[in-house]
């Protein structure tokens, strides 16, 4: 019988390793919008596109496999969040994470490849990303702390705070919930007509 | 043939397999065990050894039964394993069985850890020199009575894994007849272990023949004795006012029990802090990490839109300001309907054509 900590360890690489290719691939992209000064660092419009789809891919296959990551890691932890902030934490980085993904993805399949070339929507896709991939390690260190009391990010000498958490109010969470989904659906239905009439 | 070879592998791992189970070098937790459970693992001649450790208790040698009293128990060690832990047992006798304080009449208020055990597991220091304090009441039965301490540890350079234990000589107490109306803790009252950070709510002290008490304290580690604000709830119950404290401070207390105009100094007890108790649910954790899933998409693909719709605004605004300057490069004029003046070619245009050179 294999245990949920060794499927969550599967589920955990692919997901850190296509989100790692995919920020990395994003950052490459600033160069749709932000030539570099020297040349030789410039990429070709045919690799770019390359960046682009690599980038894409890997941020649809970890945003996939990132509910199961966390589905099993719950199943595979021993405690609860009732009684520890990391474990509390990383359920609320894990929602963050997958927020930013999420969000990336939509925005990338929504504006397609020509959302590079515009400066404002690179720096928001870039920044997305990498706030994304940020959230992701936090939650890897995370594990980390909770199985090895320690993790690499134990060598930067600041981070985000993993020792200390926000509990909202289930109730206010709900209402947060229905706020993020309305904007969402009204963005997304009602977005191109306003767009329109403007 | 077949069966007794397969007996013979099956016994051979078990008689393998014993020296995996060699005591406990990452400790066993505080707990409340016999000599026993000391000499099991320790015990075993081929599987421990004596410890060169030394051990010294120091208590009043003479008490009144029913009093608190504190048995100071101080440990050296020259060597120690690479987990620096070290156990130490309090016990009454050395049977095997019914070892315990408890078993013999005494009650433990508080132990070295803060608890109420009489086995303890400490971090040995670089000095090697272990100093621990437990806090009993006395049997009530009047005589003398015995207090052990034992000690279990590992050492460096300790190939076959051998367990080091040593047991300390026999501390004998003898226990008097109170006077009467013995001023004292109450039977029933343990001393408690911690306060939350920041909680600075009273101690609750419980006393038997005692009409007034007053509390010194003092930080650990810190010589300064304070004086303890204190507040009577009813007879033999008592409020004191500790100063809230943070971190993992501890603070030690000393509360002396007077009956009219005869006081008892009581032994000093120590409170530690813990960090408040965390409020947070399973079900909370997962609608906040939904939350914010969705306000932050909800934010992001917001910004895209108002982004992407900046810049369509944009473009259109370029498209139609060159349509205008197309438009201003003509010139309509009355005396010739149907025709334009191109200013910069400096030709007439059919009218028609214009429309053609702004879709251009």
């Amino acid at each position: 019988m294999v245990g949920a900590a060794t499927f969550h360890a599967a589920m955990v690489e692919i997901t850190i390793g296509s989100l790692t290719l995919s920020v990395i691939c994003t950052i490459m992209c600033l160069q749709y919008a932000f030539k570099s000064p020297i040349d030789k660092f410039n990429i070709s419009e045919n690799k770019l596109l390359t960046m682009d789809r690599a980038a894409l891919i890997g941020a649809i296959l970890g945003t996939i496999m990132m509910p199961f990551s966390i589905m099993s890691g719950t199943l595979s932890v021993a405690g609860d969040p009732a009684g520890s902030i990391l474990l509390y934490n990383k359920f609320v980085y894990s929602g963050l994470a997958l927020g930013f993904w999420v969000s990336y993805v939509i925005g990338r399949v929504r504006l397609g490849p020509n959302l590079w070339k515009n400066k404002k929507l690179n720096i928001l896709q870039v920044s997305t990303a990498i706030l994304a991939f940020f959230m992701t390690i936090t939650i890897a260190s995370i594990g980390g702390k909770l199985v090895r009391n320690e993790s690499l990010l134990d060598l930067i000498p600041f981070w985000f705070p993993i020792n200390s958490t926000i509990v909202i109010h289930p109730l206010l969470s709900i209402i947060i919930i229905l706020t993020g989904i309305c904007s969402i659906i009204t963005v997304s239905k009602f977005g191109e007509i306003i767009e329109y009439e403007d | 043939m077949k069966s007794r070879i397969i007996t013979l592998i099956g016994l051979f791992i078990i008689l393998s397999s014993t020296n995996m189970t060699l005591g406990n070098p990452g400790g066993n937790e505080d707990g409340n065990r016999d000599f026993t459970c000391g000499g099991s693992c320790h015990g075993d001649p081929s599987l421990s050894q004596v410890s060169e450790g030394k051990i010294f208790i120091d208590a009043k040698e003479i008490i009144f039964a029913g009093t608190a009293v504190s048995i100071n128990v101080n440990v050296s060690l020259e060597s120690s394993s690479k987990e620096n832990l070290l156990g130490v047992f309090l016990l009454s006798s050395l049977n095997g069985n019914g070892d315990q304080p408890n078993d013999h009449g005494w009650k433990i208020i508080q132990d070295p850890n803060g608890g109420i055990n009489n086995y303890v597991e400490v971090m040995i220091p670089n000095s090697g020199n272990v100093i621990l304090t437990w806090i009993l009441t006395a049997p009530i039965q009047i005589g003398e009575q015995n207090l052990y301490v034992q000690i279990n540890h590992g050492k460096l350079n300790n190939p076959d894994n051998l367990a080091l234990t040593g047991v300390s000589e026999a501390y004998n107490i003898k226990i008097l007849s109170p006077p009467e109306n013995l001023p004292g803790f109450s039977d029933t009252w343990i001393a408690p272990q911690y306060r939350i950070s920041g909680d600075n709510s009273p101690l609750i002290i419980n006393t038997k023949n005692t009409n007034q008490i007053t509390a010194k304290w003092k930080l650990e580690g810190d010589n300064t004795i304070h004086q303890a604000q204190i507040n009577p709830i009813n007879e033999n119950s008592w409020e004191v006012f500790l100063p809230f404290t943070t971190g993992d401070i501890e603070i030690k207390y000393m509360i002396t029990t007077y009956n009219d105009d005869f006081p008892v100094e009581q032994p000093w007890l120590t409170i530690g802090t813990i960090p408040p108790v965390f409020a947070g649910s399973l079900l909370g954790a997962r609608l906040q990490a939904f939350a914010f899933t969705c306000i932050i998409t909800g934010f992001i693909i917001s910004l895209q839109s108002a982004f992407k719709s900046q810049n369509d605004k944009k473009q259109i605004n370029s498209k139609e300001s060159k349509n205008e300057d197309i438009k201003a490069k003509l010139i309509r004029s009355s005396e010739y309907p149907g025709w334009l003046w191109d200013t910069i070619a400096e030709k007439w245009i059919p009218e028609n054509d214009d429309k053609k050179e702004i879709h251009k």
